[in-house]
């Protein structure tokens, strides 16, 4: 296949040799590029205001003809009241979610694959994903009708078995905040997230297990030997993705689970920049904030990658 | 596969057809079938007999604005589908292609790519700045100028509309005037309580002439119901500020020497912040409450959790409503006096509400100006905020102004002013004072606590326009307000649950010490000098 | 998935420890998800005022169709569906060639430039000019208030096609190796090879396009103003929306008015807006589900 695809020869012209062979794969590619060209890096050009003093009712020219204020709106970020607070909340959040939420869809995935195959598992299947198509707003309805201090089932329950005296009050306690985010996001995304690795589960050659069955594997060790290890590569690139958006968190839940009294806990960059960026119609300070984000975002996403090229051999690219 | 493929492909060049297709129909299929709405009212029973004389526009050709209506939460999405936008269009020619505001950057979008569409009705403080620029919309003065229309504006709203450029851009409605408000006809009664009969019969009917009166009821229907939050409020706690006399909003009001100054420097703000804290920690009001939004607020209230309920001045009619659709047997009055002799009521700046602007995009910018002026001259006032003579209101014998028969029939039924009837919808042009509300002698429960109410307090109300210019709108003072503005709610609600002295003092020092880190004295500074400008 | 012929031996203990953790698992699994969309349900077909009393929790308490019947009867619901049906088909199709096409291009180690691409690629995912500029491109590029906006823009979508990438990287090298052998020229493989062979990761990305298509609402927010264009999904979130507000963010004019408005939206009938749109995309996914329990290799390898 090495010589077949061209790769390896480093003579002059043998570059142009090597480009002709793959000429259908090139001609994708470059089409992709195109099309990126058009709609992702012809716009990126906007990033420009990051560094002016931008009107939005200047229009397009006005993102180019605006006052250069170079590191202002970033300065005035990084030195504003609620910097450490929200910078806090976003990076607990996303490393919480990463250790507690991302490894759950992974074993979820294995657990359904113990699981024989009828009516039930599809059951199990299709019920695990129902969360992620109720939207934010009616989760966070859901979360006043369950936990809510003064007309909340759980509390109501909780109070009647006599396990507690006083309501919790899980959705006005700051502390309690980050439980609540986490359990939501939890619950909400780990059927969708799961359906990858179940995809990946049944690409796994059937033939491994037999063989395992045969040196008489139990199935403890068909879990931990076959089973996971095929999926190396999938879990690895879901894990890189996941620490681009690191910086980033979940906006919708930031601001509908969010409420003035647990904001200390729950405001994170993006929810705070929306309030005080763009719906002061401040689009330069939001793009500021942004670029600093996408700048941390990028560097995280290489850096593991090439960590994991040399730690394990797999990688995102 | 491949099969499946192939009908695919005919599906998407049959689909990718129509859809095109579809796209240029648009707007004359808008036009033609509002026209034939208007044209289905005149076969009405009861038949207008308002003749469109006066002040309507010359060419009543049919023509369709678009307009972006900034309020999420509007009744109508689409123009046409009720009594009063037909007849409008009847009159006027006039009709609208209306789209309703979903998010908040939406508006952002269309101003910065030039894509606003003719008219643009917002209330929005930042957004109206926005607008205030000759680059982005036509300023009313030169299309008066140039069409020589009569705008029916007095020389206090000019100036209450006066953008930085000298221009105005759009004249507020519901604006009221001082005149308006001491001879007790502003519509606007405030904020108001409502308390639920059965409890209060439960506590000994108690005089509620005081605030320490209201508190003891609350503390003693909280003995004998122990599950019922006392208070629930809606937002509105500011309500307390204005029955201690405290002039101003929470953003802005003044200081002990008078000046103008942001709201934590109000003279007197501290005993609102100790009348608060002491409520709660006698658990008078409910934390978790402070959160809630319009439905939850709704089922805590209707599920008979709650025994009084702060919000506006409707909230019993409201209450009472919903308790009779339920069938749960709760009835509400509201509480028309005041709690103090220093109240203030509804301490507003007068300045108005939503502003129509009119984009430099406008297809026909005389003809807007000229249904504007419409809108503001006594029959389009009338026909907006009243409805139709006839149909819905009528003159008495005394020569009142009263609801007619089929209009009470409908509102018994349950059916809404506004999203049934479409009355006190569409109020462009809507002044706020007496001449543009009817003067119902006869009873609409709603109407009577409102009467009831503005009666009460009228004396005490006065309209503090120079505040609304107190607030910045560009510069470094904009970000220092914003930072300001942002960390209020969380910092108040900090101060008033706080459940010892120590924590009280220290949340409340806390939150003056960020408040001074901020820039405080730099906005109060630029505050004072603005009011000196709004004078001149 | 495992093959038949476990079936055929017996069951050790541990069998039964992990059968029965999975299965307790599984059942908590399924209460906690299904009941919640479940009550979300019972509430759409309950009436609108005494869903506010609470405590309807299993059935519906004074049942009725009736908020079914007020949003059906507004006309543009029947033109949503055309509208969001169209644009998910439309969607995935275009999505589906693009991606995998793409992924198919870049899972090969020895592509000229490979590093590179990958790097142009990966950085648009996390660099944007913001809303302003892609606002005007479209404009220009007639997508405005155009139903092609809601499929183009979308078809190329990186994240997906990095997934794909990995999952062609899991095909043995070595049926390539045949095929070229054999004189297939890469467009052959493609269509004959590795697109067979990639059914579970085609039917993944395929559903997480249809999903995103007939869930998305906010481009028809942004760029779109005509209302025969408007998705299920704008409306049902227009209905939800409506009393999402707090009204402490508005003036207090505007949160009186609002507070009027939003007495007749009721959260029965934001529950059965939610039905209409959620439930039809529901009902077609377990047809892609049979893509994820087979996953036999088709062709032996030969070791």
């Amino acid at each position: 296949m090495l010589d077949e695809m061209g790769g390896g020869v480093t003579k002059k012209n043998s570059k142009l040799k090597v480009f002709k062979k793959q000429i259908w794969i090139q001609s994708m590619i470059l089409g992709g590029l195109i099309f990126l060209l058009i709609f992702s890096y012809v716009p990126m050009a906007g990033i420009i205001i990051a560094f002016k003093e931008y009107k939005i009712s200047s229009g397009l020219e006005g993102m180019f003809t605006s006052k250069w204020v170079g590191l202002k709106w970033f300065i005035e970020f990084l030195s504003s009241n609620m910097f450490f607070v929200v910078v806090r909340n976003t990076l607990v959040l996303s490393l919480l979610k990463l250790v507690l939420v991302f490894p759950v869809p992974i074993i979820f995935a294995v657990m359904l694959n113990e699981m024989k195959n009828g009516k039930f598992k599809k059951a199990v299947q299709t019920a695990s994903y129902l969360p992620h198509f109720l939207s934010w707003i009616v989760v966070s309805g859901l979360c006043f009708t369950m936990f809510s201090s003064t007309y909340g089932l759980v509390n109501e329950v909780l109070i009647k078995l006599g396990v507690i005296t006083q309501p919790l009050k899980i959705l006005t306690t700051g502390s309690q905040y980050w439980g609540l985010a986490i359990g939501t996001e939890l619950w909400k995304e780990m059927g969708w997230s799961a359906i990858i690795f179940i995809a990946a589960i049944s690409g796994i050659d059937g033939t491994l297990y037999e063989a395992a069955q045969v040196d008489g594997a139990s199935r403890m060790q068909k879990i931990f030997h076959i089973t996971i290890p095929s999926m190396k590569g999938i879990i690895i690139v879901m894990f890189i993705l996941s620490l681009g958006g690191l910086v980033g968190g979940n906006m919708e839940q930031a601001l509908l689970l969010g409420n003035d009294l647990n904001r200390e806990y729950s405001e994170i960059i993006n929810s705070y920049v929306m309030k005080v960026g763009l719906s002061q119609f401040r689009f330069d300070y939001a793009t500021a904030v942004g670029l600093m984000q996408s700048v941390i975002s990028v560097t995280l996403v290489m850096g593991s990658n090439s960590l994991s090229r040399k730690i394990s051999g797999a990688s995102l690219y | 596969m491949k099969k499946v493929f192939q009908i695919f492909m005919v599906f998407v060049m049959v689909l990718s057809l129509t859809a095109c297709g579809s796209n240029s129909g648009g707007s004359t299929a808008e036009s033609s079938s509002a026209a034939d709405n208007a044209e289905s009212n005149t076969g009405d029973n009861s038949v207008s007999v308002e003749d469109a004389g006066d002040e309507t526009s010359a060419a009543n050709d049919p023509i369709t604005f678009t307009i972006f209506i900034d309020h999420s939460w509007f009744w109508f999405d689409s123009w046409g589908n009720d009594d009063i936008s037909k007849e409008i269009t009847k009159r006027t020619g006039v009709s609208f292609e209306i789209v309703r505001a979903t998010d908040d950057q939406q508006l952002a979008l269309l101003i910065a790519a030039g894509d606003l569409p003719d008219f643009i009705y917002t209330s929005t403080k930042q957004t109206m700045t926005l607008l205030e620029d000759s680059n982005v919309c036509y300023s009313y003065n030169e299309l008066i100028d140039r069409t020589g229309v009569d705008i029916h504006a007095s020389d206090t709203e000019i100036r209450n509309n006066k953008a930085e450029d000298g221009n105005f851009y759009a004249l507020r409605n519901a604006n009221v005037s001082q005149e308006v408000v001491d001879a007790g006809q502003n519509y606007d009664a405030g904020k108001s309580i409502a308390y639920r009969t059965d409890i209060y019969e439960a506590i000994g009917s108690p005089e509620l002439k005081t605030l320490e009166d209201l508190e003891n009821a609350l503390v003693a229907a909280k003995e004998l119901y122990p599950e019922v939050i006392p208070l629930l409020n809606n937002g509105n706690l500011w309500y307390f500020a204005e029955q201690l006399g405290i002039a101003g909003t929470s953003s802005v009001g003044y200081n002990s020497d008078g000046e103008v100054c942001y709201g934590l420097n109000i003279d007197g703000i501290e005993e609102y912040f100790a009348l608060l804290n002491r409520f709660a920690r006698k658990g008078l009001i409910d934390a978790e409450a402070q959160t809630y939004n319009f439905d939850r607020f709704s089922e805590v209230r209707n599920s008979g959790r709650s025994f009084m309920q702060l919000r506006s001045c409707d909230e019993a009619a409201v209450s009472n409503l919903s308790a009779a659709e339920a069938g749960t047997g709760y009835t509400w009055k509201l509480l028309t006096n005041e709690l103090s002799d220093n109240a203030v009521v509804s301490a507003n700046t007068g300045i108005g509400w939503s502003g129509t602007y009119i984009s430099k995009n406008c297809s026909d910018p005389e003809r807007a100006i000229e249904f504007m002026s419409w809108c503001r001259s006594e029959e389009g006032r009338k026909l907006c905020s009243w409805g139709i003579q006839g149909d819905h209101w009528d003159y008495n014998e005394q020569g009142q102004t009263v609801y007619t028969e089929s209009y009470q029939a409908g509102i018994a039924e349950g059916k809404r002013m506004q999203d049934d009837f479409g009355i006190g919808v569409w109020i462009f042009g809507d002044q706020g004072d007496e001449k543009a509300f009817i003067d119902y002698a006869v009873t609409d429960p709603q109407s009577a606590d409102i009467i009831a109410k503005r009666q009460s307090g009228a004396q005490h109300s006065t309209i503090m326009s120079e505040l609304y210019f107190a607030i910045p709108t560009s510069g470094d003072e904009l970000t220092i307000y914003n930072a300001l503005e942002d960390i209020y709610s969380s910092e108040f609600l900090k101060v008033i649950f706080a459940e010892t002295d120590e924590e009280y003092e220290a949340a409340l020092s806390n939150w003056y010490k960020q408040a001074d880190q901020l820039g405080i004295d730099k906005l109060e500074a630029w505050m004072r000098n603005a009011v000196a400008e709004y004078w001149k | 998935m495992i093959s038949a012929g476990k079936k055929k031996r017996k069951r050790t203990t541990e069998d039964y420890i992990i059968d029965s953790v999975v299965w307790i698992t599984m059942i908590l699994v399924v209460i906690l998800t299904l009941y919640p969309f479940y009550y979300c349900v019972v509430q759409a077909f309950n009436n609108g005022i005494d869903s506010t009393l609470g405590g309807v929790y299993f059935f519906p308490r004074v049942p009725t169709l009736e908020n079914f019947t007020i949003l059906l009867s507004d006309g543009s619901w029947g033109n949503a569906i055309v509208i969001s049906v169209s644009r998910t088909i439309i969607g995935t199709l275009l999505g589906v060639l693009v991606t995998s096409i793409l992924a198919y291009a870049l899972s090969f180690e020895h592509v000229l430039f490979r590093g590179v691409y990958y790097k142009i690629y990966i950085f648009t995912m996390y660099f944007s000019g913001g809303m302003i500029p892609f606002y005007v491109l479209l404009k220009n590029l007639q997508l405005i208030n155009s139903f092609w906006v809601y499929v183009i823009p979308g078809m190329l979508n990186v994240y997906y096609m990095l997934i794909m990438i990995n999952f062609f990287q899991t095909i043995p090298k070595s049926l390539f190796e045949s095929a070229r052998l054999d004189g297939a020229n890469d467009y052959t493989i493609f269509l004959k090879i590795a697109l067979p062979l990639s059914k579970a990761s085609l039917a993944t990305i395929a559903l997480f396009f249809a999903v995103g298509q007939w869930n998305s609402w906010i481009d028809s927010v942004y760029y779109i103003t005509k209302d025969h264009l408007r998705p299920m999904s704008y409306l049902m979130m227009q209905i939800i929306n409506k009393s999402a507000i707090s009204s402490s963010k508005m003036d207090a004019q505007s949160a009186a008015y609002a507070a009027s408005a939003q007495q007749s939206t009721t959260t029965s009938l934001q529950m059965a807006a939610m039905v209409l749109a959620v439930v039809p995309i529901l009902v077609v996914y377990p047809f892609l589900q049979k893509y994820f329990v087979k996953g036999v290799m088709i062709g032996a390898v030969k070791e």
